[in-house]
């Protein structure tokens, strides 16, 4: 009897072994090759990016990749933010992990890449805002945010339904003279003189440009001073936020910027360990906002600090890069195998799928908008909606707790 | 150069030869054959790996003509690269010129541009020649960004299709490396005879002594500018299979920063050598290759993944910086030195060197 039982537990025992072995068997691995900057212009950034991408692709390997007997691992390469080194690494990327979708970094690895990925079949999914440069159709780069001009126009549009005393709104322009910046002045100057100027709503008074990194804008600032602007645009580092603010002090005024929010007042906040400064700034962007801790988004990352260990203090602008980035990259992952089955996953089916359907807000963990791609642009041009954040009494808090349209009628500069 | 005991010339096309024994043409024909079939064996990351280490050898191999033999130095090495691949860009895209009209125009185009900032040359030296050859950097950059739209694209940059040569594309990786081969190893010829040229040695006399050699009859304003001259029409080139391999054109790609490492590869490798140009290139690449590819390894690695990624490519990468350092110190006279070295005690072996 007792060598029955043991012959009965040891057949239940290898079948329960066998069935395990089956069905990890079934799991299907990829590589999913980050193209980050550990040692570059943006290493700081990558640091605050790399554990909520870690976070959140685990998350997705332990519920819907579960489900679907999908594996996806990530895979850092160090592109340094340099075209050339990202030139030169993606053949073995392409050879090494042969991978349906990447996750980018920035303007280097757009530029290195843009033109080959059609051949190479594999999207690339960027966290950040995109360019009027790159507004091309039948583009493999998805962006989950769009244009830097079209957020700013909407916040715009919205500063002035605020102040309808300040009717036309004078705008200065703080900026640089890189490609990324010059590409924000020309959308932002196209539409106001195009649209905003004619209806009275609001008018340039001064351009002025200065380093990507200055130390000091004071005589820039007198100009624009000088000008009665009203609010200042096109600041899109935080070095040149934190002149600005002290080129401000210098003269006594206080007139609020307009930009991401990773240029501005998070960023510069952080490190004058202050947001006071920022008394009245504004800040947009079409993701769920930071400071709004009751948003839905926010349940979403707690669940990742909880679950998966990821650093409580890391819901910030930076990290809401990432976090969007990773969530778009991984829905569309599984639409495409809704549409092809896992076993015919590829990077053209990745591709086919961001058409297919729109990402809707709860697929995205509300940290998104709903999301409808066309082949027309690399971001979603429909039913663009942003948010807006504002410094009220010291405290970096939701200036609008609802989601602000962008206007429809911005044309390509 | 130094030959084997018992190898002389009988003729002057002997003396003239750039390959003078038969070893020589044994190492250089195995060196060719291990290059053209190396995408055989290779693998895609080998091949997009050699791509930009031939596009950046044409410009270092430019950058010793005009720093090492001509003594004049050049941080502006990035910036005439560029100017040849918006040259080479906007004349494929708005002119679908070919590319053997495409590849000299980007080159001579980098070159006047070069010799622009060469003209300072004849009134400065050292550092002062530095800082204006740093402001070529700058001239492209805001140039190619407020020149008319319809020349380069402004902030849009050029999109180019792959480059065709007798219907043939180059629309692959494999494709462009011998493309790229093909370019750098002509180039290298050339500046190989460029060298061993009165050019060549006019470009010494005034490296060494500029006072000297104009009292010797040399003409320096001619022979400052002419090395700037050279040394661009190569960044030219450079820039030219650059675009061709990247299919995009940007000033940002264009850095300063590249100028910079350019500059240490000739140190890493040895100044007035064209052979120390390329064991520089080849050096610092795979250092940088290594990096690259070692480093998505190591954060695979056990107990390393917990260090974090950020320490461990940081960490290489200063790695990197104290190779460059060292050599600074101990070899000065760069790689190129440690290995004529090694060629003389080999060849008057068993004597001491």
């Amino acid at each position: 009897m007792k060598k029955q039982i043991a012959t009965l537990f040891a057949s239940i025992f290898c079948c329960v072994l066998l069935v395990a072995v089956q069905v990890r068997g079934e799991i299907i691995e990829y590589k999913i090759p980050v193209i980050s900057d550990f040692t570059g212009s943006w290493a700081q950034l990558f640091k605050a990016w790399i554990p909520m991408q870690k976070a959140v692709f685990e998350w997705w390997n332990d519920t819907e990749g579960k489900k679907l007997g999908l594996k996806l691992d990530l895979k850092h390469y160090d592109g340094r933010y340099d075209s050339s080194v990202i030139a030169s690494m993606w053949p073995g990327i392409l050879s090494e992990c042969k991978p349906i979708m990447a996750l980018g970094g920035g303007g280097a690895d757009v530029a290195a890449l843009q033109q080959r990925l059609s051949k190479d079949e594999v999207p690339v999914f960027y966290g950040t805002a995109s360019y009027g440069y790159g507004w091309l159709p039948d583009q493999w780069l998805f962006q989950v945010r769009p244009l830097y001009a079209q957020e700013w126009i909407a916040a715009l549009l919205w500063y002035i339904q605020k102040h309808p005393e300040k009717k036309p709104l004078k705008i200065a322009f703080l900026s640089c003279q890189i490609a990324a910046a010059l590409d924000i002045v020309n959308g932002f100057e196209k539409y106001t003189n195009d649209v905003l100027r004619p209806q009275g709503l609001a008018e340039i008074v001064a351009k002025e440009f200065t380093d990507t990194n200055p130390v000091d804008v004071s005589s820039q600032v007198k100009k624009i001073i000088d000008a009665k602007a009203d609010i200042v645009m096109g600041v899109v580092t935080s070095a040149m936020s934190s002149a600005y603010i002290r080129a401000c002090e210098l003269h006594g005024v206080n007139i609020p910027t307009l930009a991401s929010p990773h240029h501005t007042i998070w960023a510069s906040g952080k490190a004058m360990k202050t947001f006071a400064p920022f008394e009245g700034h504004i800040v947009v962007a079409a993701h769920a906002p930071v400071t709004d801790l009751n948003h839905k988004s926010y349940a979403f990352f707690q669940m990742l600090v909880d679950k998966y260990g990821l650093d409580k203090n890391l819901y910030n602008p930076y990290t809401m890069m990432a976090l969007n980035q990773s969530i778009l990259a991984l829905r569309a992952v599984e639409h495409a195998v809704k549409r092809v089955g896992r076993d015919k996953l590829s990077g053209r089916a990745v591709y086919e799928a961001m058409f297919a359907a729109p990402f809707t807000e709860a697929e995205l963990m509300y940290t998104l908008p709903t999301l409808e791609f066309t082949r027309d642009a690399p971001f979603c041009n429909k039913d663009l909606k942003v948010m807006i954040e504002t410094v009220q009494d010291g405290k970096y808090t939701v200036a609008d707790p609802n989601w602000v349209p962008v206007p429809a009628d911005i044309k390509k500069w | 150069m130094t030959l084997p005991a018992g190898v002389y010339a009988e003729a002057y096309d002997q003396d003239e030869a750039l390959i003078r024994t038969r070893l020589q043409w044994i190492w250089l024909l195995g060196l060719l054959i291990f290059l053209v079939t190396l995408p055989l064996y290779g693998g895609a990351k080998i091949i997009g790996s050699m791509n930009v280490t031939l596009i950046t050898l044409v410009a270092v191999v430019g950058l010793q003509i005009n720093v090492g033999y001509g003594g004049q130095v050049n941080l502006g090495q990035s910036a005439f690269m560029g100017v040849g691949a918006y040259t080479a860009g906007a004349l494929s895209l708005h002119l679908h010129a070919p590319i053997y009209v495409t590849l000299p125009a980007a080159g001579i185009c980098a070159a006047l541009f070069g010799s622009l900032f060469g003209l300072a040359a004849v009134r400065v030296k050292g550092f002062y020649l530095a800082l204006t050859t740093i402001a070529a950097q700058y001239v492209f950059a805001f140039a190619m960004l407020k020149l008319p739209k319809q020349w380069f694209g402004q902030i849009e940059g050029l999109r180019l299709n792959p480059v065709s040569f007798l219907g043939f594309d180059f629309d692959t990786d494999v494709r462009v490396y011998y493309l790229a081969l093909v370019i750098a190893l002509v180039m290298i010829y050339g500046a190989w005879g460029l060298i061993r040229s009165r050019t060549g040695r006019a470009l010494v006399s005034v490296r060494d002594n500029d006072n000297a050699a104009e009292i010797i009859g040399f003409n320096v304003f001619y022979y400052k500018s002419l090395s700037f001259f050279i040394g661009a029409f190569y960044a030219g080139i450079a820039g030219a299979l650059w675009a061709y391999y990247i299919r995009y054109v940007l000033s940002d790609m264009f850095s300063l920063w590249l100028s910079v490492w350019y500059l240490g590869m000739l140190i890493v490798g040895g100044m007035g050598s064209i052979l120390g140009a390329i064991i520089g290139t080849v050096i610092i690449r795979l250092l940088q290759e290594f990096i690259t590819y070692f480093g998505p390894w190591v954060t695979e690695i056990g107990i390393l993944s917990d260090v974090g990624a950020e320490i461990i490519f940081s960490s290489m990468n200063m790695l990197l910086g104290c190779v460059i350092i060292l050599f600074v110190i101990f070899e000065p006279r760069g790689l190129v030195h440690r290995w004529n070295i090694i060629k003389e005690s080999y060849r008057i072996w068993p004597f001491p060197h």
